[in-house]
């Protein structure tokens, strides 16, 4: 890997896989994401590299959840991989796991906010927030405002719940 | 006169992404008015604590759903096949009370004596559940290779698969031995403290393990038989922890009473990291001392998940009653999700 290539691994594979790993909860999924998204980049390299390299990961983060729906096989392993991601914030809590109620809290965002929310933690301006997803950068404060409060709502629904049960 | 601030405004203040030239009239306005100074309290609270949340996925996440193998968590290295698989089986997992300097950092010959004693006594039969699980992630892996195009730079995506390998070439090692190969370190070891052989109609515990471990597993095995109260008494003797309690308050802690809690106060005491067995709905919690115990209540006794922190890791054991096959046990083990 040589030249401009490497400099935007140097600058943005950390961050990539990092948050790639709090989208997916796996870190082999996040790694071999990255490097799927960093051979592309090497294949066609972008002229705005940030927002194109974390919407090419969100992109093929998107896909294989539908291609995981849609090939049988393949959602067996899936879920394997992450049954949080079909659980609820309160079943989460009744195992006591925190990061997991964490990750269930966030898969209760929409695609796009909890991918904002993300975003916005990996230190992107709104404008590149906006870029990377679509989105008009008029809209990235609603957006993140409705993230922020959800994720915190559904965390503390899960947390609350289980001591209003018992 | 700016009517009020609505939330993406707020947030958007926050963020630092108000151009400089629209900032004077939302200033302004919150200077005026108490209700958006309020909202933009509230505003700011989500905000951090949503950060605060985020953060907390960079955790490890203890479930440890997608490595199956670990589940099968044994202490490392030089299982012995176990003629005293006694009546009361227990299991060491939490990767090795001792390998991590335990509660008791006993000095390391006595630590030997009593972690070989200790996994003598734990080790469970040699068949296929601990190996057929260590060979699992293979093919997790290849699915992953499918699906990416094969990478320019392999190395990164392979560290974490070295990692778990790693993991497991100890694990895998044990179930060697356990299968009766090589037992490269058995001749370097002190001499293991005398274990029973098991008899059928002998009840005797194994009687090094539960001891040092388990605050409370010492009322459990004086039901039993008085050579493990006997073989129990020596073992208090021969442990002298460096720098931990001192007998006297290991022995407190020992006989302590077992106090019921409630499930919000068992995860409380274990600071969240509670590991309860899927599937299962417990009878009660309770607590001894430094320990958390989940207990589940089946037809001929119960069953205990004995739990504490060690260094901030979660460390169990599960034990059963007399005559709990000791398969269904290892199935049990696998379903302990934290």
């Amino acid at each position: 890997m040589t030249g401009p290539i490497a400099e935007l691994f140097a600058e943005y594979h950390g961050s990539l896989v990092r948050m790639l790993m709090r989208r997916t909860g796996d870190r082999d999924r996040a790694e071999e994401i990255a490097q799927e998204v960093f051979a592309r980049a090497v294949a066609a390299p972008p002229r705005n590299p940030r927002p194109w390299l974390f919407a090419v990961a969100l992109n093929l983060v998107r896909e294989e959840g539908r291609r995981s729906v849609r090939q049988g096989r393949r959602l067996v392993l899936y879920q394997a991989e992450q049954p949080e991601a079909f659980e609820s914030p309160d079943e989460a809590m009744e195992r006591g796991d925190r990061v997991a109620v964490v990750r269930a809290a966030l898969n209760t965002l929409t695609e796009r906010d909890r991918e904002a929310l993300l975003l916005k933690a990996e230190g992107f301006s709104y404008e590149d927030i906006a870029a990377t997803l679509g989105l008009a950068r008029g809209a990235i404060g609603t957006t993140l405002a409705r993230a922020r409060r959800r994720l915190v709502e559904a965390y503390r629904a899960g947390e609350g719940q289980h001591d209003v049960a018992s | 006169m700016t009517s009020h601030l609505d939330e993406g405004i707020l947030h958007q203040l926050l963020d630092g992404e108000i151009p400089s030239s629209e900032l004077s009239p939302i200033q302004a306005h919150l200077a005026e008015c108490g209700e958006c100074r309020a909202r933009l309290e509230e505003a700011a609270a989500f905000l951090s604590e949503s950060d605060r949340l985020i953060e907390e996925l960079d955790r490890p996440e203890a479930t440890a759903p997608q490595r199956p193998a670990s589940a099968v968590a044994v202490a490392p290295a030089h299982w012995k096949r176990n003629l005293a698989w006694a009546a009361t089986v227990v299991i060491a997992v939490g990767a090795g009370y001792y390998a991590r300097g335990g509660p008791i950092a006993a000095p390391p010959s006595q630590t030997a004596s009593v972690k070989e004693a200790f996994q003598e006594a734990a080790a469970p039969p040699t068949d296929s559940p601990i190996a057929a699980t260590l060979q699992d992630p293979a093919p997790r892996q290849s699915v992953l290779a499918d699906q990416a195009a094969p990478p320019p730079d392999a190395a990164p995506a392979g560290k974490a698969a070295d990692r778990e390998k790693k993991g497991l070439a100890t694990e895998l090692r044990g179930a060697e031995q356990l299968a009766g190969r090589a037992e490269p370190d058995s001749a370097a070891r002190p001499p293991a403290q005398p274990v029973a052989p098991l008899t059928p109609a002998a009840e005797v515990p194994p009687p090094t393990a539960p001891l040092t471990t388990l605050p409370g597993e010492r009322a459990r095995m004086d039901l039993r038989s008085s050579v493990a109260r006997r073989t129990v008494g020596r073992l208090n003797e021969a442990v002298v922890p460096a720098g931990a309690a001192t007998p006297a308050a290991m022995t407190a802690e020992l006989s302590a009473a077992p106090e019921t809690i409630q499930f919000p106060e068992a995860i409380r005491r274990l600071n969240g990291t509670l590991r309860l067995i899927d599937g299962l709905v417990p009878d009660r919690f309770e607590a001894i001392g430094q320990e958390v115990r989940v207990v589940y209540a089946l037809a001929n006794g119960e069953l205990h998940l004995s739990q504490r922190l060690v260094n901030g890791r979660n460390n169990f054991r599960l034990t059963a009653p007399a005559g709990f096959p000791a398969d269904s046990l290892l199935r049990l083990q696998a379903r302990i999700r934290e």
